[in-house]
């Protein structure tokens, strides 16, 4: 919606906050411009160098400290965002937040409007990747608000790259997008859709963990291993080698995108463990495009999974828009391409793509970037709402006169002279609604033309109100859904995937536990977490609610309801609040909204773990034969070592390296659960089948009516069970089945009899032989006589006399399965 | 619940005919979003198969975007498509709860 | 002299006693007992005091008179004086004055009667703080807590509470008369007159003259055979307290207003398309059996209707909706649906109806395994708390107990004798476990008491043989509580 009172030439501002470059755009109603930097560059390298002085510099000119004085730039800090790490500059000893390196570089960008526009910037819309969670997004949130800016609003990157890209295309252009977003850290797939000039996300699918940096790893290990010295990432030591040589290796794959070979020397020698190593290298495209291709194709991988979900093929797709530096790269426009069978969305600058989707972003959400002057109104002020772009060609125009005696009739008049509308006539109470007709692919500016009662016009504040037809969309859409952990370990989603934001949900749910009052160990836990999963272990924890036994003013009983809200607003933050009616108390404290921390200790111990677990899980794999489930493992060692390397880099400082294996450990630990299933499948199945016959047999024969139709009912239920390969459903299933087979059996004189077979024939075991035979005699009779009573009294009396595992015996219905 | 299932269609939200076109949903929902801001009566409540239910801006937010997806779409007119006729005034009181208390535990002397 | 104060005094205890657990013309005659007892004592305590006067020693006369009354009076000043004023310590230590057995549970209650009507911070401290120091936990101190819980507004967790007291052996008829009229109050506010009834006829509390006036009414509200009549009605309003309050109920009883029709709603014979009728059905949805079996039926007709399946199909192509969306829409339609009608039939407490299809069998899966998945998962969890250490007051123990009987009870009223059967063997292994622990290690006689009893009425109930045998063995032992040793009967 559009502010009261917007100035006549609005400016609605984009900033694409990148992990290796930033970039901003403006957009005028009717011309989206990239903002050019002091050095006349249009993106500015995400690097910030703190200085002796605590001076800073960033961009380009920081960029150049990168190789000379590391340890005072950080780059690539966009990852960390989110985790509460800090990054040490010590030459000025001090440690800057993630967030706070973004907010310098959000400065830079706020500079170089004002230089280039002469207009202070306070609000802007900037984009964060698809698949960013709630504590990221509130550290940009954050960021924002550190370098100034007044509100934020924030955007994906992909929908910002589809309506950059859809804006320019011609006609209605409908049909179904993919956005290829290959950036420095990331990479989004995102599948859009455009129809009626209206875009709408479909789905997407990512990896928070992949991007051209990987590129650059792998071609500077290439050129490492080539050096008579050659460096190693766990070794703290060999860190500023490294990366010298990965500045060179990013120039020279920069160049191959336009020549076949490129030369990689370096003006000054490295040091390697105190050896100077001289550094005079070739590249070819060949080598490079070898080196790089396994990550195009893990992004093609995600791609088409994406298309896949949505029931779209390769070849389905109207066009493919390549956003991100890497994408420059022809080998991988041609792996696209061929791939995707699509055609390339062409013409336009995937660097800056995401800043201009964002700046026309600003403009649909009506936030106009500039600082407002404060001048007098004059005339009769009007609250207006109307959408500031618009694709409909006929939008409402709903306004409101402040102050009584309003005019009584109001007209709007388009600056062309093209159209005007009739007289809309304004109620008593000064409000009105009308429409007005746009031209399409225009920026409209209508004169507000209102009359009085005595018939004369009335001057208005504002006099005029201008809206954009083109391509819109609606509100941010949230980008993983949202719930609450349940006891059982499920999760009640609260907020689905593409939520419109703002969004507030209530449920009601009941406590398993009851906290006492006054007692500190008992906390009643609300995990609030996030993830497309239904099971919470599977989802990401982003805070909790907690309801502690010393804050609540009386005791709260099991069973309780428990009423929680959750909240996002426009720009993701989160907050939550849980009303516990019964003592009528509200909490509201979130604690935990961080990103966890991923200390290369707890790595390894998790890594040594699943290794342990892999080796165990495979040697019982190989001994069945079970292929499938080989394949699977394979697959995850291949993960562990990819993530080993990780941890390697994570112990030379590398914070970045540490959260990308600490995900890549859970997901693991998801496919390693899975592969376990899929081992133990076959011998569940096993024992689920001789339960259903042992129970058959005996509900069969000594069951009610009532148990017969019962066991039918769970035998169906078994069967179903079986089918989806539901494990612990066809558990729980096979428990009442042997309960009820159970509880047949006892029921029936023959039970006691089986029992008293059974425990008289290991009646060598029992502590006092002599009263055993008595017993044992006893029982005889009462068999002889069929005198069930009897009968149980005399087994009660021998399983007394007997070991222990020898009444566990009797549970033989309950099969070989362990809970 | 059983009640919201239907009170909250998006088509009773944003008072709109299940034959809608996109446009027109798109254009209701903002119009009323302009209202709501700018405290309109007319845009504060909606008449429902149940009788009138009160408008958020929340509300019909949610309702232009579960009508913007197909799949969601398909499922709302199901809903929609089916309700019995909506109407306007105050909503039907939950099934009669019982006389009205002739005797309160105050004046038993058993209440705060 | 103070033998005739001994005799009257005695009298008046026995008629009051006698007089709780009688319902019929009785109930007036013991109350006129009492009446001459009591006037008898005043009599005596004014000529005794008179006389203490009279010989000059009035200081004397002073603890004297206050002594003599108390008695008589102590009911009166605790419903009229001390509960209105709030004066809990006030009333808990004239009530402790009492010569019963174990007076300071009676005064305990008192006491939490009087937050029950005027609530303060500092007398609810005071009966906690004396709730805590006893041990074991009987209904004593369970109705204070019940009766705090009604002060603060919380009148469903004092109903629960008051009513689990039933459960437990320890009896202070003169608690329990307090129990019985707040709950006899509660019912008459609520308009719960069967429930009120109900408690009448199996005399389940003792009555106080107000319980014995609201059951009167009870019984003429539902037009039940052998009401009483209204000349009776005038007695039972006349001896009752808070007789302007009640006048109110008496006119109602002459008019004795015609009984409410509970309207079944029929499964309708709807002709026309089968989705506006679900949709009917559901909205219609309400908390009878008959109503969730009409919404159930109508649900899995339409869902698996062709023309709406060829309605869907149609409008999915034109809106261009995702392939699969026909089936993706049916099926989500029927896990919304079914959420709705688990929720009914949770909060109605109503079993699933039989009707096959999408809906009927998810419903009835839903309904069987999750409520048997909960009740698992809870006593597991109850259980597990007391091996992972985290000790709770006795007192939470009993309603966490209470809270798990009642989720086990309505599951298995719903689910029938089958899923009751399911349910026992893990409720009797987690709550047997809890019961004994609670008995060895805690000393709480009572509630592992109770817990033992509710265990064998259940065992029975499912036939299981060895459950029967361990649970009676476990209930017989006799009850150490503050009232002396209870040996159970078991018969009752």
């Amino acid at each position: 919606m559009a502010d009261p009172n917007p100035p006549v030439t609005p400016l609605y501002v984009g900033i694409d906050l990148g992990t290796t470059n930033s970039a901003a755009a403006v957009f005028d109603g009717e011309r989206v411009s990239v903002v050019r930097n002091a050095q006349s560059a249009t993106v500015t390298p995400s690097v910030v160098r703190l200085d002796k002085q605590g001076r800073i510099t960033v961009g380009t000119r920081a960029r150049r400290f990168l190789e000379q004085d590391p340890s005072n730039t950080a780059a690539e800090f966009k990852r960390l965002m989110g985790t509460g790490q800090g990054i040490a500059f010590p030459a000025a000893g001090t440690t800057k937040k993630p967030e706070e390196l973004s907010a310098e570089v959000l400065k830079a960008l706020r500079q170089d409007i004002f230089d280039q526009l002469g207009v202070n910037i306070e609000r802007a819309v900037i984009s964060v990747p698809a698949l960013f969670e709630l504590p990221q997004s509130a550290a940009t949130s954050e960021a924002a608000r550190l370098a100034g800016f007044a509100r934020v609003e924030l955007l994906q990157e992909p929908i910002a790259s589809a309506l950059a890209a859809g804006w320019r295309a011609d006609g209605d252009g409908a049909g179904s997008w993919l956005v290829f977003d290959l950036g420095g850290g990331t990479f989004d797939a995102s599948l859009l859709e455009t129809r009626d000039g209206l875009l709408r996300v479909v789905g997407h699918d990512g990896d928070n963990f992949l991007g051209g940096r990987d590129f650059d790893w792998a071609i500077t290990e290439h050129l490492a291993a080539q050096l008579s010295v050659v460096p190693r990432r766990n070794e703290p030591g060999h860190a500023g080698a490294l990366r010298a040589l990965r500045l060179a290796a990013e120039d020279a794959k920069i160049e191959l995108s336009r020549n076949e070979r490129a030369q990689v020397t370096l003006a000054n020698p490295l040091r390697i463990d105190d050896q100077d190593v001289e550094v005079d290298l070739e590249l070819d495209r060949a080598t490079v495009e070898r080196l790089c291709a396994p990550f195009v194709d893990r992004a093609l991988d995600v791609s088409l999974r994406l298309l896949a979900t949505h029931g779209l093929g390769a070849g389905k797709l109207a066009k493919v828009v390549l956003v991100g530096g890497p994408t420059v790269m022809p080998m991988v426009r041609a792996r696209v391409a061929a791939r995707l069978d699509a055609a390339l969305a062409e013409g336009h600058d995937p660097m800056t793509l995401v800043a201009q989707g964002a700046a026309l972003y600003a403009a649909t959400a009506g936030l106009d970037g500039r600082a407002h002057a404060t001048a007098a109104p004059t005339g009769r002020q009007i609250w207006l709402q109307y959408p500031a772009v618009s694709s409909d060609l006929t939008p409402h125009v709903v306004g409101k006169f402040i102050g009584a005696n309003p005019p009584t009739k109001i007209r709007f008049a388009r600056a062309d002279g093209g159209w005007t509308s009739g007289d809309a006539s304004v109620a008593p109470d000064g409000t009105f609604l009308t429409s007005v007709t746009l031209l399409p692919r225009r920026a409209c500016t209508f004169a507000i033309e209102a009359t009085g009662a005595d018939g004369k016009r009335v001057e208005t504040s504002p006099p005029a109100l201008t809206i954009v037809q083109g391509l819109t969309i609606g509100d941010p859409p949230l980008s993983r859904t949202l719930g609450v952990a349940l006891a059982n370990g499920m999760v009640q989603t609260y907020l689905e995937r593409g939520a419109p934001l703002p969004a507030r949900r209530t449920f009601t749910h009941y406590t398993v536990e009851t906290i006492a009052k006054g007692s500190e160990g008992s906390v009643l836990r609300i995990p609030i977490v996030q993830g497309e999963l239904s099971q919470a272990n599977l989802c990401r924890l982003v805070g909790t609610l907690d309801i502690g036994g010393d804050a609540v003013t009386d005791t709260v009983p099991v069973g309780a309801a428990v009423e929680v809200t959750i909240e996002l607003d426009r720009g993701g933050r989160l907050s939550a609040r849980a009303l516990v009616p019964l003592i009528g108390q509200v909490f509201e404290h979130v604690a935990h909204l961080l990103v966890p921390d991923a200390s290369p200790e707890a790595l390894e111990i998790a890594m040594r773990d699943l290794r342990r677990q892999l080796a165990e899980l495979r040697t019982d794999a190989f001994r069945r034969g079970l292929a499938s489930v080989i394949e699977k493992l394979d697959h995850v060692e291949g993960r562990l070592a990819e993530a080993e390397k990780d941890i390697d880099a994570a112990h030379g400082g590398d914070a970045d390296a540490a959260q990308r294996a600490r995900r890549a450990l859970l997901d693991v630990d998801g496919t390693m659960a899975d592969a376990d299933l899929s081992r133990k499948w076959p011998q569940l199945e096993d024992s689920a089948r001789n339960t259903a016959i042992s129970a058959s047999s005996t509900v069969g024969m000594h069951g009610t009516d009532a148990e017969r139709s019962l066991l039918q009912e769970v035998l169906a239920a078994m069967e179903k069970a079986r089918r989806d390969k539901d494990a612990p459903e066809l558990e729980r299933q096979m428990r009442l089945a042997s309960r009820l087979s159970t509880a047949a059996f006892n029921r029936t004189s023959e039970a006691w009899e089986w029992y008293f077979a059974d425990a008289s024939s290991e009646i060598g075991k029992a502590r006092d032989l002599p009263k055993a035979n008595a017993l044992v005699a006893e029982g005889k009779a009462a068999v002889e006589r069929g005198d069930t009573t009897e009968l149980r009294r005399v087994v009660k009396g021998l399983w007394a006399l007997l070991p222990e595992d020898s009444e566990a015996r009797k549970k033989g219905f309950d099969s070989g399965v362990r809970s | 619940m059983t009640a919201e299932r239907v009170a909250d269609n998006p088509f009773f939200v944003l008072g709109v005919s299940p034959e809608a076109s996109r446009i027109e949903v798109e254009r209701e929902a903002q119009k009323l979003l302009g209202m709501l801001e700018l405290g309109f009566e007319a845009a504060r409540a909606y008449p429902t198969p149940l009788g009138d239910r009160p408008r958020t801006a929340e509300a019909v937010r949610a309702a232009v975007a579960a009508l913007r997806d197909p799949y969601q779409r398909l499922v709302a007119e199901l809903w929609a498509r089916h309700a019995p006729p909506v109407r306007g005034g105050a909503a039907t009181p939950e099934a009669a709860a019982g006389e009205a208390p002739v005797v309160t535990r105050r004046a038993l002397g058993w209440c705060p | 002299m103070a033998l005739v104060y001994i005799v009257l005094f005695r009298l008046h205890r026995k008629a009051i006693d006698a007089r709780r657990l009688d319902r019929t013309w009785r109930f007036f005659s013991w109350s006129v007992i009492a009446g001459l007892a009591a006037g008898g004592l005043i009599t005596f305590a004014v000529m005794f005091v008179a006389l203490l006067v009279a010989i000059g020693l009035w200081w004397f006369a002073i603890p004297f008179a206050m002594y003599l009354f108390l008695p008589a009076f102590e009911p009166l000043l605790a419903r009229h004086l001390y509960a209105p004023l709030g004066l809990a310590q006030l009333a808990y230590w004239s009530a402790r004055a009492d010569t019963t057995k174990d007076p300071e549970g009676y005064a305990l209650a008192v006491a939490a009667r009087v937050c029950a009507q005027r609530r303060t911070g500092k007398a609810e401290a005071f009966v906690i703080a004396r709730r805590d120091k006893r041990k074991p936990l009987g209904d004593a101190e369970v109705v204070a807590t019940a009766f705090l819980a009604a002060g603060r507004g919380d009148a469903d967790t004092a109903r629960v509470l008051l009513r689990s007291t039933h459960a437990l052996v320890e009896v202070h008829p003169r608690v329990r008369e307090l129990a019985g009229e707040w709950l006899a109050v509660d019912a008459a506010a609520r308009g719960a007159w069967r429930e009120l009834h109900e408690d009448a006829l199996a005399t389940r509390w003792p009555a106080s003259p107000l319980t014995f006036f609201l059951e009167g009414v009870a019984a003429r509200k539902l037009g039940v055979p052998h009401a009483p009549r209204s000349p009776e009605m005038i007695a039972r309003w006349l001896l009752a307290p808070n007789r302007r309050a009640t006048r109110k109920l008496r006119a109602l009883v002459y008019i004795a207003p015609p009984l409410p029709v509970v309207a079944v709603p029929v499964a309708r014979d709807v002709r026309g398309a089968a989705m506006p009728r679900a949709v009917e059905a559901h909205l219609a949805l309400s908390g009878t059996p008959g109503a969730l079996a009409a919404a159930v039926g109508a649900w899995d007709q339409a869902l698996g209707d062709p023309d709406v399946r060829a309605w869907l199909a149609r409008r999915a192509l034109e809106l261009d909706a995702p392939l699969g969306a026909v089936e993706r829409a049916l099926r989500d339609v029927a896990t919304a649906v079914t959420d709705d009608l688990v929720r009914a039939a949770d909060a109605a407490r109503l079993g699933a109806p039989a009707s096959r299809g999408l809906v009927g069998d998810a419903l009835a899966h839903r309904l069987r395994h999750g409520r048997l998945d909960d009740l698992e998962a809870a006593f597991s969890r109850w259980e597990g708390r007391r091996t992972s250490g985290q000790v709770l007051p006795a007192i939470d123990e009993w309603r966490e107990f209470i809270a798990l009987r009642t989720a086990y009870e309505d599951a298995c009223r719903a689910g029938g004798t089958d899923l009751r059967r399911l349910a026992f063997p893990h409720a009797y292994r987690c709550t047997n476990r809890m019961a004994v622990w609670l008995w060895n290690a805690r000393d709480e006689l009572p509630l592992a008491h109770a817990m033992h009893r509710w265990l064998l009425r259940e065992a029975l109930a499912v036939g299981d043989a060895e459950a029967i045998d361990l649970c009676t063995r476990n209930a017989r032992l006799g009850v150490n509580t503050r009232l002396g040793r209870i040996e159970p009967d078991l018969t009752k």
